[in-house]
């Protein structure tokens, strides 16, 4: 497993990543540690929330992919047949490294937070910032989710027929959305204001929800595994020696 | 070939450099906040003209940079006494994770552990003083009854995702300083001055209000022992969890538990309620309560484990 985690590691270019995260730090110290107006800690939050935001996006959507499924399948498979250990660890390792991948994200996105937020700010700025964060972590389950739901598709049939499966599904909800938008019922729109204030007034039971939602995120994902394990033996007959 | 004599001398030597990085990292911040007398808590007036009293950010970074510290003198020791950095076996990091062999009840027991005595030293505080029993801000903050079951869960979820201060520690106290400590003064010896050197490296954020505030009962040295106690219980456990999975990502998880309990009885504990010893002491005592519910789970634990051990060997 840990002989495979370092493959990964090494065909995403995991050393230039670690060495610009590592730079990103310290230039976000010393920038933290000279600033003192609050517009510019402002734009210093913005820039790390949104770094946090596009770095798990980068993952789910570009590393990902790297990571999950090789062009051509039946060369994968002869090649993991060579080798000593079971499909269950091969498998098992691609989805242990995308949620240390996650992990990674989240931790440097905390710390830098932490970094920046050492500056003190204005109470209504404060405000802002906990909203540019909030959806830091619901994020993160999400694209847990999304990893889960594609990984199968990439492991299976390989990265090409993955992608394009994806795409094609993109196609057809952003034609349904185009298609309901010019002659569906419009009315949902101004509901939203409701549906946004209700989120409003009740904020004990969004946090509830969030919970649960990162909870099944995580099921989900387990799931994901136990299928994709099942069918990689069923498909080629290749049993754990 | 290595004589005993040498190689306790290297280990004496690899312990020596670490323990240097991780003191003076975080010693040297640290007393500085505290001789320029930087407030552990600032007090902020809400738009609704109440005020709050939250942690001061600048003490929040340094104690997040200072959880790292650990980690950083492990790895400035490896490279000084040229240890390599190897993930998992012998003389590793430590940083594998096994679930086989039903070593997963480890990892469960590491989250959960600390909801279930810090529940129980809130409820015995609730007992022994019911007058401080009050449901006011729960009806307050519309808690429904589905997020109180839920939320001991979150802060165990927020914990073990938000948990690289405890990687931080953990990879320096547990992954590196246990085992050469064990192999030095035994196992009872290394969790005795484990817990003690764990304890005292956090003494200057105790000075600085962490943990325990400030205006307790003969402060700061009350906070100096009661943590150091605290240290040693919690060392019991965590290196007792690290030897039985071979990783140190159980006591990482318990570590970072520690930190983010979420407890339902402090939610219906009034604090301004709190008379005779307790008032300006109840982190002090709420500490050794934990203390005292978490060796009696670790005995507990530690016996289970035993007695199924040995039905296991009878029976192969």
């Amino acid at each position: 497993m840990a002989a495979f985690l370092y493959k990964e590691f090494l065909a995403i270019r995991g050393r230039w990543i670690v060495g610009a995260l590592l730079v990103f730090t310290i230039f976000l110290g010393a920038a933290t540690a000279g600033i003192s107006d609050n517009e510019w800690i402002m734009i210093l939050h913005v820039l790390v929330s949104n770094l946090g935001m596009c770095g798990m996006l980068a993952i789910s959507m570009g590393l990902f992919y790297q990571v999950a499924g090789s062009e051509s399948v039946w060369k994968q498979k002869a090649w993991l047949h060579a080798l000593p250990v079971s499909r269950k660890t091969y498998i098992a390792s691609k989805y242990w490294f995308i949620l240390i991948l996650f992990y990674v994200m989240y931790s440097c996105t905390l710390f830098w937070y932490s970094m920046v937020a050492s500056k003190p700010m204005p109470l209504n700025m404060e405000a802002q910032v906990e909203g540019l964060y909030s959806l830091m972590q619901s994020l993160m389950f999400i694209c847990i989710a999304i990893a889960a739901l594609e990984f199968p598709f990439a492991l299976l049939f390989g990265r090409q027929k993955a992608e394009l499966v994806k795409s094609g599904i993109v196609i057809c909800l952003g034609l349904a959305f185009v298609t309901w938008f010019f002659f569906g019922d419009l009315s949902v729109f101004d509901k939203l204001g409701d549906l946004m204030a209700y989120i409003d007034r009740h904020p004990v039971m969004m946090m509830t929800v969030n919970f649960i939602s990162n909870v099944v995120g995580l099921v989900v994902y387990y799931l994901s595994y136990c299928i994709t394990v099942c069918c990689y033996e069923k498909e080629v007959g290749y049993g754990d020696e | 070939m290595e004589t005993n004599k040498e190689k306790r001398k290297k280990l004496y030597k690899s312990l020596a450099v670490f323990l240097f990085f991780a003191f003076v990292l975080v010693y040297v911040p640290t007393l500085a906040f505290v001789a320029k007398k930087v407030p552990y808590m600032l007090d902020v007036t809400l738009s609704d003209g109440t005020v709050e009293s939250r942690i001061n950010p600048a003490v929040n970074f340094l104690l997040t940079f200072s959880m790292l510290c650990p980690a950083i003198a492990m790895l400035l020791a490896r490279l000084i006494c040229k240890e390599g950095y190897a993930f998992h076996g012998e003389g590793s990091m430590m940083l594998g994770m096994v679930f086989r062999d039903k070593k997963w009840i480890w990892y469960l027991a590491a989250l959960i552990l600390p909801s279930i005595y810090t529940e129980a030293a809130t409820g015995t505080i609730l007992l022994m003083h019911p007058e401080c029993f009050d449901s006011a801000q729960v009806q307050k903050l519309g808690l429904t009854p589905l997020f109180l079951v839920c939320y001991p869960f979150m802060g165990m979820l927020g914990s073990a995702v938000a948990s690289v201060g405890a990687l931080g520690e953990e990879a320096g106290w547990r992954g590196y300083m246990m085992p050469r400590l064990e192999k030095l003064f035994g196992t009872a010896g290394a969790v005795i001055i484990g817990g003690i050197i764990w304890g005292a490296w956090h003494y200057p954020d105790i000075l600085l209000g962490h943990c325990f505030g400030h205006d307790y009962l003969l402060e700061p040295w009350s906070g100096f022992a009661v943590f150091t106690l605290f240290t040693i219980a919690a060392n019991a456990f965590c290196h007792m969890i690290v030897k039985k999975t071979g990783s140190i990502w159980p006591a990482v998880f318990f570590h970072a538990a520690n930190n983010g309990v979420c407890s339902v009885a402090q939610l219906y504990l009034a604090m301004d309620r709190v008379q005779g010893i307790l008032p300006g002491n109840l982190k002090l005592c709420g500490a050794l309560l934990q203390m005292a519910y978490m060796s009696i789970l670790l005995l507990l634990m530690s016996y289970v484990d035993r007695r199924t051990n040995s039905i296991i060997d009878s029976t192969t």
